[in-house]
C-alpha cells in the first residue's frame, strides 16, 4: 500500500474547497447581479401652435411622433434634446435633458429599472419599469398655454 | 355555469347590468363606446375643448355614482347625454356669474330684437355640401349667447319639448320659446350674412 | 302667447289641434307670417341635419386612466365621512389586528421588487404632485402623466418656445 504525503492531501483537500466556493461565488454572482442595459432618453414639447423659428427644436423622428399623436392629443411634438448612457448595474446614472430637467436611473435586480424624474432639484416621480418587455416609458405633463413636455426613455 | 360576458360583442342593456353589479370593464366599454358622442354635446355646448373634456370626464364619474339609478326608461346614450348636459349648464350658469355680457347678448336677453330682423325666406344653406353646412352653422352658433345656444342644442340635436327643456335649464316655457326663436332668427340672418361673403 | 311664437309652435309640433287651425287660417292671409314660418322650417331643418361630429381628442386608455382615478377619488371621499363617527366598542379589537396586518404589508413590500404593471407598488409621487399612469397596448408604452394645472414644473425652457431675439 502506497501512502501520499500528508501535504498533498492538505493540498488537495484546499484546492477543493477552493473550487467549491468559486463555484458557489459564482453562481451567487450570476443570479443577483444585474444585466447590463442602454437608455435613451428624449424630451419632447408637445403643442398645437406652429413650430417656433429655434434652431433647437427639431423635427420629432416619424415613428415617435405617430406613436404619441396616436396616445395624446396635441398636433405637433418636437425634440427639444436627447441623450443616451449605458447603465451600470446597481449604479444610479444621471441623464440631464434640460436645466429644469433630469432623469435618474438605476438598474435594479429582477431587470427592473428605478426611473425619477428630477425637476427643479426635487424628485417628482418614481417608477419602475420592467426591461423584461421592450416598451418605452413616457413621464408628461402639463405645460404653460395647453401644451405638453414628454421624457421618452427607451431602454434595450 | 353562466356563459361569461363578452363585453366586446355585449349590447348596452348587458353591459350597464354588469356595470351596475360592479364590473368595471363593463364600464370601460361603455365609456369607449359612448365618449365621443358625450364629449360633443359638452363641445358644443362649451365652446371649450378643455372644459369639454373636462366636464365629460365628470360626467362618466358621475355616471358611474348613479348607475343603481338608470332604470332604462331610456336608452344609455340618452341618459348619459342628460348628465352631461346638466354639468355643462351648472358650469355655464358659475361662469355667467364673472361673464361680461356684449351688449348683444343683453338685447338678446331683453327680446323685441328678433322682430326687426327681415325675414330670410329662401334657404342660403340650400345646395350646400354637408362638411360646408355644418362649417357655417357651427360658426354662426358660435356667435350666440350660451343661453341661445344651449336652447337650439336641445331642441334640435336633443330633440328635446319646451316644457323639458324649461325643466333641464330652469326657466318658464314663454322663456324657451322667445330664446329658442331669437335664436332661430339670428342663425337665419347670420346664414345669409355668411352666404353673401363668400360670394363677394 | 304672441303670434311669432306661435308660428314657431306650429313648426315644432307643439301646439293643439284649436291651435293649429287657428294659426293655419291666419297664415292663408297673411304673406309675412307664412315667410317667417318658411325661414323657422328651413333654419330648423339645417341646424338638425348639421350637428358637427367631435371626436373626443384623447386616446382610450388615456381617457379611460383619468375617469378610473375620478371613481377611486369620489370612493375616498364618500368613505371619509364614515370614519368621523365614534368606533364602537368591538372596533379597538381591530387595532392590533390592523397593526399585524401592517407588519405583514411592509414585510411584503421589502420583499423585493415585482415586475409587473401594478402602479399603485411600482410608483411614487411628490406630495404636491397629482399623477396618473396607463398603459398603451398597442404603442407598447408605459405612461406617468403629471397632472399640473399651473404648470409649476417646465422642463422645456422659455428661450426653446419662443424665437430669440437674435432671429426675430
Amino acid at each position: 500500500m502506497r501512502l501520499k504525503p500528508k501535504s498533498s492531501r492538505m493540498f488537495l483537500r484546499a484546492l477543493l474547497i477552493l473550487m467549491v466556493v468559486s463555484a458557489w461565488g459564482w453562481q451567487v454572482a450570476t443570479a443577483t447581479a444585474a444585466p447590463d442595459a442602454k437608455v435613451q432618453a428624449i424630451l419632447v414639447w408637445g403643442t398645437d401652435e406652429i413650430k417656433p423659428d429655434n434652431k433647437s427644436l427639431k423635427q420629432l423622428d416619424g415613428k415617435l411622433h405617430e406613436k404619441l399623436a396616436k396616445v395624446f392629443k396635441w398636433q405637433h411634438y418636437f425634440e427639444v434634446s436627447r441623450k443616451s448612457s449605458d447603465l451600470p448595474a446597481g449604479k444610479s446614472q444621471g441623464l440631464k435633458l434640460s436645466d429644469e430637467c433630469s432623469v435618474e436611473i438605476k438598474v435594479l435586480p429582477e431587470n427592473v429599472a428605478e426611473v425619477k424624474l428630477i425637476g427643479k432639484g426635487k424628485t417628482l416621480v418614481t417608477r419602475r419599469h420592467s426591461l423584461a418587455k421592450a416598451e418605452a416609458l413616457v413621464l408628461a405633463g402639463d405645460d404653460r398655454n395647453n401644451n405638453a413636455w414628454f421624457v421618452v426613455l427607451n431602454f434595450n | 355555469m353562466a356563459k361569461p360576458l363578452d363585453h366586446k360583442t355585449a349590447t348596452d342593456v348587458e353591459l350597464v347590468a354588469a356595470s351596475q353589479a360592479g364590473d368595471m370593464v363593463a364600464f370601460e366599454e361603455l365609456v369607449a363606446r359612448h365618449r365621443d358622442k358625450i364629449y360633443a354635446r359638452a363641445f358644443s355646448m362649451m365652446r371649450n375643448e378643455e372644459e369639454a373634456i373636462d366636464l365629460a370626464q365628470e360626467a362618466w364619474v358621475k355616471a358611474w355614482q348613479r348607475l343603481k339609478q338608470f332604470q332604462g326608461d331610456s336608452s344609455f346614450a340618452t341618459w348619459m347625454t342628460r348628465i352631461v348636459i346638466n354639468l355643462c349648464l351648472d358650469q355655464l350658469r358659475r361662469q355667467k356669474r364673472t361673464r361680461a355680457e356684449s351688449i348683444e347678448q343683453l338685447d338678446e336677453e331683453l327680446g323685441g330684437v328678433e322682430r326687426q330682423m327681415p325675414v330670410v325666406a329662401s334657404n342660403p344653406t340650400e345646395g350646400l355640401e354637408r362638411a360646408e353646412l355644418r362649417k357655417r352653422i357651427d360658426k354662426a352658433m358660435v356667435q350666440l349667447s350660451y343661453e341661445h345656444r344651449t336652447v337650439l342644442i336641445l331642441h334640435e340635436f336633443e330633440e328635446m319639448e319646451y316644457k323639458q327643456i324649461a325643466k333641464v335649464m330652469n326657466c318658464s316655457i314663454g322663456t324657451v320659446m322667445s330664446r329658442l326663436f331669437y335664436a332661430r332668427r339670428r342663425l337665419a340672418s347670420l346664414l345669409q350674412s355668411l352666404k353673401k361673403e363668400q360670394q363677394s | 302667447m304672441n303670434i311669432e311664437l306661435k308660428l314657431q309652435a306650429l313648426v315644432d309640433g307643439e301646439l293643439d289641434a284649436r291651435e293649429v287651425r287657428e294659426v293655419e287660417a291666419l297664415l292663408a292671409r297673411d304673406e309675412f307670417a307664412s315667410l317667417l314660418v318658411q325661414e323657422l322650417k328651413w333654419t330648423k331643418s339645417a341646424v338638425r341635419h348639421s350637428e358637427a361630429g367631435v371626436a373626443l381628442p384623447e386616446s382610450r386608455e388615456f381617457f379611460w386612466s383619468k375617469v378610473e382615478r375620478g371613481i377611486a377619488a369620489e370612493a375616498r371621499n364618500q368613505a371619509a365621512p364614515a370614519a368621523s363617527v365614534a368606533p364602537a366598542w368591538w372596533t379597538k379589537l381591530l387595532f392590533p389586528a390592523s397593526g399585524l396586518a401592517a407588519m405583514v404589508a411592509v414585510l411584503f413590500v421589502m420583499s423585493g421588487p415585482r415586475s409587473g404593471s401594478d402602479d399603485a407598488l411600482n410608483e411614487n409621487v411628490a406630495e404636491d404632485i397629482n399623477a396618473y399612469s396607463f398603459h398603451s397596448e398597442a404603442e407598447k408604452m408605459s405612461v406617468v402623466y403629471v397632472s399640473d394645472e399651473n404648470a409649476d414644473f417646465s422642463p422645456v425652457g422659455q428661450e426653446v418656445k419662443n424665437e430669440t431675439e437674435a432671429e426675430k
